[in-house]
């Protein structure tokens, strides 16, 4: 188990292996959600425990697979009940059409808050699992990030996306910065302050380096930041337009870029400063997404006429066109377990995001009108996050892959796009 | 030479006649004499157009006008970014998602062709821009494209590629920003502005 410096969590122990039991097959089509009671978590203060599962509470709802339990619903008995298994009158939670119950108590140990939390199976009333939480007091809200995430893996076998952070830009007047928060619209860290036009966000895994095109210094440039040290460490603004995508380790960048007849998509080694052409032409190539074993990557390209996906597999170097029908067809994104991609297509007038899978025989408009843009999986594939738009300023939503469970974040509340998600390190 | 110096000179006197208005305007807004200011370094290469003759008629002309958009900037509103008078500069546009030059716009670009032939110290920024209806990554490469296509088509009519910049801004300064076909095609343009 890896210890990290501020946020401990100590299994005290397992009710069976987690992979023993699959409660919901997410990929599942039209899966039913699980109704789940999380009531507030008993300490020293009535209301800080309320805080804890009304967050937990939202977390679950977030992640589209719950249906959650009102407070409301619990009578006295069960909601003071303790809890251990053997104090758990599992016949009345039952009553309610529970499935599955999460109880947790919390207590105070100098600057820290410790979270000892019990989640049960209601049908068979068994322990599912047991863990305890402890981090400073004012970061409690990553300690109920976490058990939901806990949770979500042991109902579906995959750790949940309450603990990642999404990254975005959003309008500021005529600017446009780049912005990093939770999921849930908590802790917003700007991440640059121009007063330009900054788009096309990545950050490098270890969330030291931030790349970004700006129009800061007049010309768009391509720039690297050490957020660290809020310095740049690279900067290209030689003409013509580079665009950053993803980075492919802490040092690869993968960007596109397009001057006089030459245009391609790029990795760059930013410590050996070299530059590798992946894909290119005197066309458009651009939106480069990777799977996560970085043996498939997607982009767009005109090379046909019109702009369409494609997909390369980088180990035979063989070229697929993925979409054929329309002739809009831009920014895919494919899932980083391969297998589904994600792309906005031009329907009706309309900029619909669209799911298809890697032979483009699959397909399926996730929205309903509108102009969306930006598609990007979770780590886990499960989820969409894309920015979109119908009237007023433009949004970032969360969807299930499967199209299900559409709603927006609720985030700065100014023309935000360009989202992505990011592992953040817990801090 | 002793026409430029004529130049400068007819140039000192429109500024002098307009400075007491400038200072005046210069505690509310600093931009009439940035205006004002940017009229002088214009002056520098159009005194030189002079050696070339036959320009003295527009010489003249060019004066006149130049003597309104200084008063214009000197009443505080935003003078046009100095281009020059007769210059055949204005925007062209793209269909939708395209960046293949119209046929209409060809004679457009011929004109300023020719025109940057003659004026061989100007140089020119081209702007390529995109419509709202697309998506943001894609339209930055497309507003290249469509200054680099334009661009290749003046170097093709004889203009020096070093005295032609291209910035993309993809979608991201539109001119008109409502959500109309009209606008729409206006925004999906290339634009020129006289680099300094």
């Amino acid at each position: 188990m890896r210890l990290r410096p501020l946020l401990f969590l100590l299994i005290l122990f397992l009710a069976r292996p987690l992979e023993a039991r699959i409660y919901l097959d997410v990929y599942a089509i039209g899966f039913r959600r699980v109704v789940v009671a999380a009531p507030p978590f008993r300490g020293p203060q009535e209301r800080f425990g309320t805080d804890f599962a009304e967050l937990l509470n939202k977390d679950l709802e977030l992640t589209g697979f719950f249906v959650t339990t009102p407070f409301s619903l619990m009578d006295r008995r069960m909601l003071e009940e303790p809890e251990e298994k053997e104090h758990i009158r599992f016949e009345d939670w039952s009553s309610l059409g529970i499935e599955l119950l999460s109880k947790a108590r919390f207590r105070e140990e100098g600057q820290d808050v410790i979270v000892e939390a019990f989640l049960y199976d209601v049908t068979e009333g068994s322990l599912i699992f047991a863990k305890r939480y402890r981090t400073k007091k004012d970061l409690w809200r990553s300690i109920v990030h976490r058990l939901s995430d806990d949770i979500v893996l042991a109902v579906t076998g995959e750790r949940g996306i309450t603990n990642l952070k999404i990254l975005f830009v959003a309008e500021e007047g005529s600017s446009k910065e780049v912005y990093l928060s939770d999921i849930d619209g908590y802790m917003i860290k700007k991440l640059t302050s121009f007063g330009s036009i900054t788009l096309s966000p990545c950050l490098s895994p270890d969330g030291s380096l931030l790349a970004y095109t700006s129009y800061k210094k007049g010309r768009p440039g391509l720039y690297v930041m050490d957020l660290r040290k809020r310095s740049d460490v690279y900067e290209d603004t030689t003409e013509g337009i580079k665009v950053p995508h993803l980075f492919l380790s802490n040092r690869t960048l993968v960007y596109s870029g397009a001057v006089g007849r030459s245009s391609g998509i790029f990795t760059l080694d930013l410590e050996r400063r070299i530059t590798t052409r992946l894909v290119g032409g005197d066309g458009i190539y651009t939106s480069a997404s990777f799977t996560r074993d970085g043996k498939k990557m997607v982009f767009v390209s005109d090379m046909h006429g019109s702009p369409q996906v494609f997909l390369k597999n980088l180990e035979n170097g063989e070229i697929r066109r993925i979409t054929f029908s329309g002739s809009y067809n831009t920014s895919p994104a494919i899932s980083p377990k391969g297998g589904l991609i994600a792309f906005v297509s031009k329907l009706e007038g309309n900029l619909e995001i669209c799911l298809t899978d890697e032979d483009g025989k699959y397909m399926k408009v996730l929205t309903d009108g509108g102009m969306n843009d930006s598609p990007q999986f979770s780590p886990c594939g499960r989820y969409v996050i894309y920015s979109g738009r119908k009237a007023g300023a433009s949004k970032i939503h969360l969807s299930l892959a499967n199209g299900e469970m559409r709603r927006v974040l609720k985030l700065t509340g100014r023309g935000e796009s360009q989202p992505r998600f990011f592992i953040g390190k817990e801090d | 030479m002793r026409r430029s110096l004529l130049f400068l000179f007819l140039l000192l006197v429109i500024q002098v006649a307009c400075a007491p208005k400038t200072v005046k305007m210069v505690e509310r807004a600093p931009h009439p004499t940035e205006a004002v200011s940017k009229e002088e370094e214009v002056a520098g290469p159009e005194g030189e157009e002079g050696k070339e003759g036959a320009q003295e008629a527009q010489g003249i002309k060019e004066e006149e006008v130049r003597e309104e958009e200084v008063k214009i900037a000197a009443k505080g509103k935003v003078a046009a970014p100095e281009t020059p008078s007769g210059s055949p500069l204005k925007d062209i546009h793209f269909d939708f998602d395209s960046y293949t030059i119209r046929a209409e716009d060809l004679r457009v670009l011929s004109e300023i062709g020719a025109w940057l032939r003659e004026k061989k110290t100007i140089r020119l920024l081209i702007e390529g821009h995109c419509d709202e209806r697309g998506t943001v990554e894609y339209n930055l490469i497309l507003g290249q494209k469509r200054a680099d296509a334009v661009r290749a088509y003046l170097v093709s009519l004889g203009v020096e590629g070093e005295r032609l910049r291209t910035v993309s801004y993809g979608k991201e300064r539109p001119i008109d920003p409502r959500h109309t076909e009209d606008a729409w095609a206006k925004n999906r343009r290339a634009h020129f502005e006289i680099e300094r």
